[in-house]
């Protein structure tokens, strides 16, 4: 088996297990050995982080693949390469160039969307911080454990998701810009509220930055972020409700 | 004809047309009230999606469920449907002129005192009035006033408040700036979350009850009155806690969250034998323990 066919396999039958010949190609191939140890840790995270109240709303993903398509960043079906570059951009553009996830989703670019919705439970499970030596050891696969706590909190300026607040502004703003102007209360609301979690999520990081040791700090910011993405869920949800009507 | 005339003549002809406009708008300000009946046997369950006006729902001793509809202009354009005992409400939405004040469409249902509810709104205030069953709540900037209501409540607002007077059973609420005042709750199981809102807790703490309630800012007010029982954990990162209960060290020797480094302030013990679990959290708002009057 080859690298391209392991990508393949792992793409269409992620959760399933290796097949004979894949598990021979992992003993001879370090790459693919390093990216089927990230998959297999990051499907354990959500799996364990699935269990808390972190689940996106149903229709969540739906409309988010809607607007990346109509976006161009990602495509149903399309060509391998057409398909890898894009999905390298989506994967750019969510979570930044420079970070651990880019670098994974880089890796493997044939995942697609299977991925991109497990980014979804990443970007989540990253703000968890909950499982934070899991996020770290993920970065950097060679790097000892995380145990102790300065390690971990140390974990929280280099690889927290950059730019992943702005993005989540960036959606907010065209989900929100999409709400029909008959509909002021909606809008002021939303607007209100958000400037309001911005607000929390600004003092938050502060706090944790001044205590990075400190678990407390890390769950109200963790708290923060899930306000927010909550606020981006409903003003999806309410933004289609009105495009329906 | 000279100037004089022609304006005369203007007026005679506009008078007329300016009659019937005013006619017109006179029958478009009219607004009809609809009523609906749908019987029912066993418990209903009634889901109401209205995006702006009011909604109040009371119980009666009927079998049935009544929806009487009004719009702010026009006739009420809603689609009712029943499926056994599940009762579908949606407001079809009216079109208006750009800048115009979107119609509104009010409602008044009552219900079977068993019926569970589902309410979605965006702004409209919602009220329920001795409703004994499940229900839930979605809204953007609505506030809620329950009273007397009784089970499984769920709250999930961004900017709405809500009133609980005289409420059981459970509540799970969420919101980002809207405030929660339970008041004289009988309830076992409170999970209340607010961002910037206040929260007010003015009951009885039920034995084997827990209460969590947590906020960022803001202040949360928890009323004990001297025959109550419950340990307490309140802990405000960068805020006060203030407390008059004859708090003792935790009597179930729970463990105490490591909260206490840096600017946090804390409190941890019991209030009698600790039946009730309560647990306060704020970021940087007051917590208040106060005796009740």
């Amino acid at each position: 088996m080859q690298c391209i066919q392991f990508e393949q396999m792992i793409e269409h039958e992620a959760d399933g297990p290796l097949s004979s010949s894949a598990t021979l190609h992992l003993d001879t191939c370090a790459s693919c050995r390093r990216l089927w140890s990230d998959i297999s840790a990051i499907r354990i995270a959500g799996q364990e982080w699935g269990t808390e109240e972190i689940a996106p709303p149903a229709g969540l993903w739906t409309r988010l693949q809607a607007q990346m398509e109509s976006e161009g960043l990602i495509v149903s079906r399309a060509h391998p390469n057409q398909l890898a570059a894009q999905n390298r951009l989506a994967a750019q553009n969510w979570f930044g160039s420079n970070n651990w996830f880019a670098e994974w989703f880089n890796s493997a670019p044939r995942l697609g969307l299977a991925a991109a919705s497990l980014s979804l439970v990443i970007v989540a499970a990253t703000l968890g911080f909950s499982n934070w030596s899991l996020i770290s050891n993920i970065s950097n696969p060679s790097a000892p454990p995380q145990n102790s706590t300065n390690e971990t909190a140390s974990a929280f300026s280099t690889d927290l998701p950059a730019g992943l607040n702005a993005r989540l502004d960036v959606d907010l703003k065209r989900v929100m810009a999409s709400i029909p102007a008959q509909e002021p209360l909606v809008a002021s609301s939303l607007q209100k509220n958000l400037a309001i979690v911005d607000n929390i999520i600004s003092l938050c990081e502060k706090s944790v930055r001044e205590q990075p040791n400190n678990p407390a700090a890390r769950d109200y910011l963790y708290g923060a972020y899930k306000q927010k993405a909550d606020l981006l869920a409903t003003a999806m949800d309410r933004s289609s409700t009105l495009e329906d009507q | 004809m000279n100037v004089r005339n022609i304006r005369l003549a203007g007026m005679s002809t506009g008078i007329p047309i300016a009659a019937v406009l005013l006619l017109a708008s006179l029958a478009s300000a009219q607004t009809r009230r609809v009523e609906r009946h749908f019987t029912v046997d066993g418990n209903p369950v009634v889901t109401v999606q209205n995006s702006t006006g009011r909604i109040q729902v009371r119980a009666w001793d009927k079998h049935e469920v009544m929806i009487s509809a009004q719009a702010s202009a026009g006739n009420p354009d809603f689609a009712s449907e029943q499926a056994g005992n599940r009762i579908e409400i949606v407001t079809r939405p009216m079109a208006t002129r750009p800048g115009a004040e979107p119609v509104k469409t009010e409602y008044e249902i009552t219900v079977p005192a068993d019926t569970q509810l589902q309410v979605r709104t965006d702004s409209g205030n919602v009220t329920v009035d001795s409703v004994h069953g499940d229900m839930s709540f979605d809204t953007v900037a609505g506030d809620l006033a329950l009273q007397d209501v009784d089970g499984y409540m769920m709250i999930k607002s961004i900017g709405g408040s809500l009133v609980c007077t005289r409420c059981s059973g459970r509540l799970d609420a969420t919101s980002i700036s809207g405030n929660f005042q339970l008041v004289q709750p009988v309830m076992d199981n409170v999970r209340v979350q607010t961002s910037s809102g206040n929260i007010l807790f003015d009951g009885g703490f039920q034995a084997s009850g827990i209460y969590v309630l947590k906020n960022y800012s803001g202040t949360i007010e928890v009323r004990f009155s001297k025959d109550d029982s419950f340990d307490v954990s309140a802990t405000s990162f960068y805020g006060n806690v203030v407390n008059q209960a004859p708090i003792t060290p935790d009597k179930h020797k729970m463990r105490t969250p490591q909260y206490n480094t840096g600017m946090a302030k804390s409190l941890f013990g019991s209030i009698g034998d600790g039946r009730a679990k309560v647990e306060l959290s704020s970021f940087s708002g007051t917590i208040k323990i106060l005796k009740r009057d």
